[in-house]
């Protein structure tokens, strides 16, 4: 038989979410996009130390959004790992750094100290409003973010208007009158090129059986180059 | 030829399904993905296996899942997973199959 070609989509939601700020060495983010549940389980301290767990796996990144280190009482104090931190700097938080535990609706990291940890510890500033973090997801990982679908699955390719083209899939669930859509936004009057992609995407022989990555938003990578300028991906999966 | 895909569980649950109902793939949360086939009964459903994955990496247990499911072999018989067969190896960043759902 021939191989199916599997289209990879993700959307390009706004990646970020702010912790609360508190004078401590906890890092708080709440349930809320991008994050529809924050990640459940713990990073214990062995799994810290010995790189094992979801920040270690590279599913989010943590960064501290601004350094309070203008000589004053209450500064940040960074492990050696961070070496000199100028006032006011962002700072990219080692998974190293930090514990892990699942709250409710929240999930809440632990800064170790330099007293626990003197490479990778960061002591929290004694005032809560400077303790601002950002924590970034780096992959997709939840329902509506991402989705993979067989080319021999794709019913039609429509235009909605000038910036949008539908792709139109097969249902997931397979139930009757529903469809999987996919649509993109791309340059004015590009749906010729995008539709283009598609057929060469599918009847490339070098593509069957392969997962191509056809508009990975999430990460800006397009397939063949990005000829259409597709900007944006939204999913309606049945 | 027709290829298959075979799924079955810590818990005994088995499926066999041809490659040829997947109908896609979607993640759950951080742990988890389903596949989705055409509904073994043909009724217009879906049957649905829960793949299990290391913590945090979603796109490569995606990136495996299909890797296997494009694999090419002599009797077509593709084990995506078995968390039951001694000496099987589950695919790389793959943990265990999850619920079957027929």
């Amino acid at each position: 038989m021939i191989n199916d070609v599997y289209l990879y989509f993700s959307d390009d939601f706004t990646k970020t979410k702010a912790s609360t700020q508190a004078a401590a060495q906890t890092i708080t983010v709440a349930d809320g996009a991008p994050f529809a549940a924050m990640m459940d389980g713990t990073i214990s301290d062995a799994d810290r130390t010995s790189g094992k767990g979801f920040f270690h796996n590279g599913l989010v990144s943590l960064t501290m959004d601004a350094a309070h280190n203008d000589g004053s009482a209450d500064v940040h104090v960074f492990g050696t790992h961070y070496g000199t931190v100028a006032d006011d700097a962002v700072v990219q938080i080692s998974p190293f750094s930090v514990t892990y535990a699942a709250g409710s609706g929240t999930g809440v990291f632990t800064l170790k100290t330099t007293s626990q940890d003197p490479v990778f510890g960061i002591d929290a500033s004694s005032t809560a409003g400077e303790n601002g973090f950002t924590l970034k997801l780096e992959k997709p990982y939840a329902v509506d973010q991402a989705i993979v679908k067989p080319a021999s699955q794709l019913l039609n390719i429509e235009a909605v208007d000038a910036t949008n083209t539908l792709l139109t899939f097969k249902p997931t669930t397979g139930d009757t009158g529903d469809q999987d859509k996919v649509t993109l936004t791309h340059t004015s009057n590009a749906h010729h090129l995008l539709a283009k992609s598609i057929a060469d995407v599918i009847t490339d022989a070098r593509n069957h059986g392969k997962l191509i990555k056809f508009a990975d938003a999430f990460n800006e990578i397009y397939f063949d180059g990005n000829p259409a300028g597709i900007t944006t991906v939204t999913f309606a999966i049945d | 030829m027709i290829k298959f895909a075979y799924f079955e569980t810590g818990s005994n649950d088995a499926l066999m399904v041809p490659v040829a109902n997947y109908l896609g793939t979607e993640p759950l949360n951080d742990t988890t993905l389903t596949m989705h086939f055409d509904k073994v009964d043909n009724a217009l459903d879906t049957s649905t296996v829960v793949m299990n994955f290391t913590q945090g990496q979603t796109t490569e247990a995606i990136e495996s899942l299909h890797s296997a499911l494009t694999a090419n072999p002599k009797d077509g018989f593709i084990v995506v997973g078995d968390d039951n067969l001694t000496g099987f190896t589950n695919l790389e960043h793959i943990t265990s199959v999850g619920a079957i759902t027929l």
